[in-house]
């Protein structure tokens, strides 16, 4: 072996092991789902203050949020059994995930419960928040659309942080359906183009 | 004039579609089967002999199971085939003169 081939043989193996890196495991139907049930809690929330309605705006949470845990109990039961190719960088979006999920239950019932927050403030918190894990997926994914939400994420927060009010319950809706649920359904996409699960 | 001797290469390593495998799985934690057939470009037959070579010379870890009906291979670097693969591309480095 001379040293021409050996340099061919090592551009090789970094081909391989950035394009293997980089292989796109996620199907984009957690954004979709949660990001969907998230509207849903927020306009029957909006709807229930605009109305005067008096019932528990918690109740419709403890819906929602159950419902979204449900379907990630069993998506990622479904997943560790059907998925051809376990990245690292699956493994740590996985983790981020997760424990922002956990982080985001906690900061939208037990502040309010407690009325360590008040409630006008639960949707700017999520946002910042939200932008962490946004922002990661699009750096490990290398997706730029997935990585510049989390600035629109970080904006949208700081707007409501400075302007509190009602209007913030229908903003942060529209935020979660082109922030996340676009985002989700572009990474559907992507997943099916790469047909990563369908390998016969 | 390089005083690099070529048979210090690993050749359970130092082949096309084994190199190509060997460099999915370090780069990953698991893959099945067909995704690495798709990934070496690699038939059924002569994926398996590959493997059959990295599995005998334990660089690679197998887990054969059902999903349904449906059975699937599922392979893994182990911790010796990582340390030969390391070594495979410091020699190759050291070709070069890296």
């Amino acid at each position: 072996m001379d040293e021409k081939k050996a340099l061919e043989e090592l551009q090789f193996i970094k081909k391989v092991i950035d394009d293997s890196k980089r292989t796109i495991v996620d199907n984009g139907m957690g954004y979709i789902v949660w990001g969907i049930l998230i509207v849903i809690g927020l306009a029957s929330t909006y709807y229930g203050v605009v109305t005067q309605s008096y019932f528990d705006y918690g109740y419709n949470w403890i819906i929602v949020i159950s419902l979204g845990w449900i379907y990630t109990f069993i998506d990622v039961r479904r997943e560790k059994k059907t998925i051809p190719v376990y990245t690292f960088s699956a493994k740590i979006l996985g983790s981020v995930w997760l424990s922002t999920g956990i982080a985001l239950t906690i900061l939208g019932f037990v502040p309010t419960f407690t009325g360590a927050l008040h409630g006008v403030y639960v949707s700017p918190t999520m946002s910042i928040v939200l932008g962490i894990p946004f922002y990661l997926t699009g750096v490990l994914y290398d997706i730029p659309l997935i990585k510049y939400s989390s600035v629109g994420w970080w904006i949208g927060g700081t707007v409501m942080f400075i302007y509190p009010g009602l209007y913030s319950l229908i903003l942060m809706a529209g935020m979660m359906l082109v922030l996340q649920v676009l985002p989700g359904i572009y990474l559907y996409r992507k997943f099916k183009k790469e047909n990563v699960l369908n390998y016969e | 004039m390089n005083d690099f001797d070529y048979q210090q290469l690993d050749d359970i390593i130092h082949s096309r579609i084994r190199l190509a495998v060997m460099s999915v799985l370090i780069s990953v934690e698991t893959a099945e089967f067909n995704y690495l057939k798709k990934k070496v470009n690699a038939t059924d037959g002569n994926l398996s002999v590959h493997m059959r070579k990295l599995e005998d010379a334990e660089y690679i870890n197998v887990t054969k199971e059902f999903v349904g009906k449906k059975p699937q291979t599922t392979y893994a670097l182990t911790s010796k085939g990582k340390k030969a693969f390391e070594l495979y591309v410091a020699r190759l480095e050291k070709l070069i003169g890296k």
